[in-house]
């Protein structure tokens, strides 16, 4: 028996990570010191304990949605970069299951041709001065000073009632190198953290190819909650729809839906 | 398969594991995204130098991970403690609390960040106590201590039965 406690290296003799030499000094250790095996006994219990109970993942450590998103998309992009095809043909169900909100867009010849087709009713100053939740996925490019486009719309055309919330698509902001939506939430509740908000925030989706979503801000209005989400460009318009699938991980079963925004 | 989708099926099967270990390491969700998303950009990019087949994949992907950990942490200037901290009042909240499921990951949460990290990276990532250090930039030693040290609070703080 040597003179010293083992006891840090009681843990490592347990799981066979000692080398022969250490191992053999612990457990001669251990075989003449009722202290020290009691140690062991115990950090073997405590051990075992913690390699079951800790597996049951609690929904606070999984994935966040957007997280996911964000991932897939950055891994897209990389694909494109690489080989200028999809990553994976479609949406497979994998990502759809992670994606939170999609939002697609339809394709036309051109930007210019394809903006026309919504009013444009002019600039509507920001709602957000100091939004209640924002979140800044990726970095933005350098602000453009002219919009190529702007379209407000109203409710009837573009609100859908799903899972309790009403819907409203408000606004679209084209500029060159940025594409701005905004939207609102009628009967919703901001709670903080990006899981409770995936119901809501959107991914864009140009020609099959996902945009890097920039920056997502909410801000709760009375009973309302409101959304700008700038995304990179999107040159092509018409088609425009806008998408939430069911999430993972949520207590309640969300229902998928949708707004045609033209 | 292609390639491309070969990484992400192996990977969207590791990624809980990769997300709490990122989580882990770097100590909050804007930190743990940065460094999962470089270094699945980084597997990605490497994936073809994956030796050992399929099986090989996760651990492969947790020693990018912990490499990336460790040059942002480095870059940040956010140098794991490795003298003993006070413990934050306010870190463990009812409100946490109860999203946590079972009483095993409450006494967890109750743990200083330090002796949380080599907890979570131990028994829910199942890392050796070396590829812990090598996650962690620490010796070997200081592993062990704060391993030992854990189990110890933990011990007091559950009711085990030996």
């Amino acid at each position: 028996m040597t003179s010293e406690h083992p006891e840090l290296d009681i843990l490592a003799y347990l799981t066979d990570e000692l080398d022969a030499a250490e191992a053999t000094e612990v457990r001669d250790h251990l075989a003449g010191c009722p202290a020290c095996a009691a140690e062991a006994a115990d950090l073997r219990s405590i051990s075992q304990h913690l390699s079951t109970r800790l597996k049951e993942i609690p929904p606070t450590l999984a994935v966040p949605p957007l997280v996911s998103a964000r991932i897939e998309r950055a891994l897209q992009a990389e694909r494109r970069q690489t080989k200028r095809r999809p990553f994976w043909p479609g949406l497979s169900v994998a990502v759809a299951a992670a994606a939170v909100v999609l939002v697609s867009f339809g394709v036309r010849p051109d930007l210019a041709e394809s903006v026309a087709e919504i009013p444009i009713v002019g600039l509507v100053a920001t709602p957000f001065l100091q939004p209640d939740y924002e979140v800044q996925l990726a970095t933005m490019p350098p602000s453009t000073a002219a919009s190529v486009g702007v379209a407000q719309r109203t409710e009837p055309n573009i609100a859908v009632t799903a899972n309790g919330v009403k819907v409203v698509v408000t606004r679209l902001e084209q500029k060159a190198n940025q594409t701005t939506l905004s939207y609102r939430a009628e009967g919703a509740t901001l709670i903080s953290g990006l899981r409770n908000l995936g119901d809501f925030a959107p991914m864009i989706e140009g020609n099959g190819h996902p945009a890097t979503l920039y920056r997502l801000t909410a801000d709760q209005r009375g009973s309302d909650v409101l959304f700008v989400v700038t995304f990179e460009a999107v040159p092509h318009v018409s088609g425009l729809e806008l998408k939430a699938l069911p999430l993972e991980g949520l207590p309640a079963q969300q229902k998928p839906w949708s707004i045609p925004l033209q | 398969m292609a390639d491309d989708q070969r990484f992400f099926t192996l990977y969207k099967q590791e990624e809980g594991r990769l997300w709490r270990m990122s989580l882990a390491i770097m100590g909050n969700e804007a930190d743990a995204s940065d460094a999962l998303q470089e270094s699945t950009i980084r597997g990605y990019r490497a994936f073809h130098q994956l030796q050992g087949g399929e099986v090989a994949f996760g651990a492969w992907m947790r020693r990018i991970l912990a490499n990336t950990c460790n040059q942002l942490l480095r870059k940040r200037s956010r140098q794991i403690p490795v003298e003993e901290v006070q413990a934050d009042p306010d870190a463990f909240t009812p409100d946490v609390a109860s999203d946590l499921g079972n009483e095993t990951w409450m006494a967890v949460e109750t743990l200083e960040e330090h002796y949380k990290q080599v907890v979570v990276l131990r028994f829910v990532n199942d890392l050796p106590l070396q590829d812990i250090a090598a996650a962690l930039d620490i010796p070997l030693g200081t592993v062990k201590s704060r391993l030992h040290h854990a189990l110890k609070l933990l011990r007091g703080r559950l009711s085990i039965n030996a």
